[in-house]
């Protein structure tokens, strides 16, 4: 618009020269005078170079899903006085946006502008563009722009469902105490067996009913040993588990139930690990506590389905990322080709626990009912069912989770229903 | 409470908007009644008329923002019609007070333009202000420059007069070529 302006303004004073020119007629060029004059304003009032710092400060770098969040913009002149200046800062399309990100100011040497509005959104990394600066002289003619890559960045974590502790029972422990049973004696609170009584053991351990029906010696009890365990939660991010359904996707389901997990297995004490499984392998390696409860939940809100040609089985999951015989936890939709391969990795001894977003009746939900839909959530559903038999015949339980259910409900029913019997010796 | 400064703000902006409206309709008028007078007053009915209908175009391109580029083709009109103005052997003053008030018109049209559709403008009375005040000043040299051009009457031979609107022409353009070199 700029260069149309002046060209217009520039083409009108030299018909009006040319004419004077063609009639010798100085009254053409008197006419011509306020233009020129507007024309000279313009050059002399030109800005000159931008001499700015501009700086964005966002005042939390992870927030949960729609939690308010201030952006503020400080521009500063360190250069000649500017007229007019339009500060432009580009937000990501995928925040909401209150207040306005776009000034028109007059910024005089050592001035400083400062201004701030309220961005919000859902899960996600969302990165901010440049802020563009375009200064020009009132009558905008003639315009300088620049360009400031200033970094900004705003990670939304996922919404994590409240989970009881969720009972699991691995193959291996670890040496710290926790609340998963450890297969061993010692202290505990679960009843183990019976030893013969040692000098030491508390007189609340003997077990006086077995020790009554012998005259010479006496019986403890031995109760089984609670320890921390290793878990990997494994994510499967692949193409094939973006189930979308009004406007609405199952993976962001799948990604509430890892983070939920995740939090439910650190609060016992267990060092968790996460693999996002997809279009590359996205890995946090293991470890407890709340700060790893927050690399988690950072890793989840970057993660994003994808495609692979490496990673389109689960055939690939790096098995050397989890520690042998700990608890592998997958959050899956499920598909035809993964019981075998779960199989395979019950076979190494690994203890692998399902939870299963069910995208049968997720995606029903988007699909107009009448006899059509009817018959085919009822193939698709005998067919997942079948797939969920087979990993529970070779002993991985699997939770079915209807979304639209409480998570909480669904794990705890899960979890009674395929608790093992206590191991005895 | 916490919002009043900014609904403030908005609605400073909001009546300024309407100001300039106002402003940029009565130069329009000014314009064109200024050059529909002059024709008139050489018995020119169909190019005074014109110039009234130029008005129109002006009041249609604040009204609806669709047709925002008319305003640029009325300035362009009025330019013209003064140029008829001064080839018809008409005084001078009224096609040089309806070149100023145009381009007083054309020039606000493209402030309010960039001003509405700025986002948010911190202090737009300071601004406005200070544009309009500008305005003034600049208008009021061109003007001034013009009346000069026409009161004081220099006998120099065609050859200068010639020798020094190519002159003009030249420095003009050297002056549009580094503008549009050094701008972004």
């Amino acid at each position: 618009m700029t260069l149309r302006r002046t060209f217009q303004i520039a083409v009108l004073v030299y018909v009006l020269l040319l004419a004077g020119l063609t009639a010798l007629n100085g009254a053409f060029v008197a006419v011509a005078l306020p233009l020129v004059a507007y024309l000279a304003a313009v050059a002399l009032y030109q800005p000159a170079d931008i001499r700015l710092t501009v700086t964005r400060v966002i005042s939390k770098d992870y927030v949960r899903p729609d939690a308010e969040v201030t952006v503020t913009v400080t521009v500063v002149n360190n250069g000649a006085d500017l007229d007019e200046i339009s500060i432009a800062d580009s937000v990501p399309g995928t925040l909401t946006v209150d207040g306005e990100t776009n000034h028109l100011v007059t910024l005089p040497s050592g001035g400083t502008h400062r201004f701030g509005y309220k961005v919000k959104g859902r899960r996600g990394t969302h990165t901010f563009g440049a802020i563009a600066i375009t200064a020009n002289e009132h009558f905008a003619l003639f315009r300088r722009v620049r360009t400031y890559n200033v970094a900004g960045k705003l990670s939304v974590l996922p919404e994590t469902p409240r989970l009881k502790s969720v009972k699991i029972r691995p193959m291996r422990t670890r040496g710290f105490a926790g609340p998963i049973p450890s297969r061993q004696g010692g202290s505990g609170t679960d009843f183990f067996g019976i030893r013969a009584y040692e000098p030491g053991d508390p007189p609340h351990w003997i077990n006086w009913r077995l020790s009554a029906r012998h005259e010479q010696e006496v019986y403890t009890n031995v109760f089984e040993q609670e320890r921390i365990a290793d878990v990997g939660l494994v994510l499967d991010a692949r193409e094939r588990s973006s189930v979308t359904a009004n406007g609405e996707s199952l993976f962001e389901y799948a990604i509430q139930v890892t983070a939920a997990l995740a939090e439910a297995f650190l609060n016992d004490g267990n060092r968790v690990g996460l693999l996002v499984y997809g279009r590359g392998l996205e890995r946090t390696y293991p470890d407890l506590g709340r700060h790893q409860r927050q690399r988690i939940l950072r890793a989840l809100s970057r993660a994003q389905v994808g495609d692979s040609l490496v990673f389109d089985s689960l055939d690939y999951l790096p098995t050397r990322f989890f520690p042998a015989k700990s608890q592998l936890v997958l959050v899956s939709p499920l598909s035809e080709d993964d019981p075998p391969v779960l199989a395979r990795l019950r076979a190494r001894e690994y203890q692998i626990l399902v939870v299963s977003p069910d995208p049968v009746h997720f995606e029903a939900q988007g699909i107009a009912a009448g006899p059509a839909r009817d018959l085919a959530v009822r193939i698709a559903a005998a067919e997942r069912q079948l797939w969920m038999r087979q990993l529970q015949r070779i002993g991985v339980p699997v939770i079915n989770w209807e979304v639209g259910t409480p998570l909480d409900t669904a794990v705890q029913a899960g979890i009674r229903k395929f608790a093992p019997r206590p191991w005895r010796q | 409470m916490a919002n009043s400064a900014p609904d403030q703000n908005l609605t400073a902006k909001a009546t300024w908007m309407h100001r300039l409206a106002v402003i940029i309709t009565v130069a329009a008028a000014i314009s064109g009644t200024v050059l529909a007078a002059a024709f008139a007053a050489t018995s020119a009915w169909a190019y005074a008329g014109v110039s009234v209908c130029v008005i129109g175009l002006v009041v249609l391109a604040e009204e609806v923002r669709r047709f925002h580029w008319l305003n640029a083709l009325a300035f362009a009109a009025f330019v013209f019609l003064a140029m008829v103005l001064v080839w018809r052997a008409a005084p001078t003053l009224p096609a040089l007070v309806g070149t100023t008030a145009a381009l007083a018109a054309w020039d606000l049209h493209a402030f309010r333009e960039r001003v509405s559709s700025a986002g948010k403008l911190p202090t737009p009375d300071a601004h406005v202000l200070l544009h309009l005040r500008r305005l003034a000043i600049t208008l009021g040299v061109g003007l001034g420059l013009g009346l000069m051009g026409i009161w004081i009457q220099v006998d120099v031979s065609t050859l200068a007069v010639a020798g020094l609107i190519a002159l003009a022409a030249i420095g003009l353009t050297s002056a549009v070529a580094h503008l549009h070199r050094t701008s972004d």
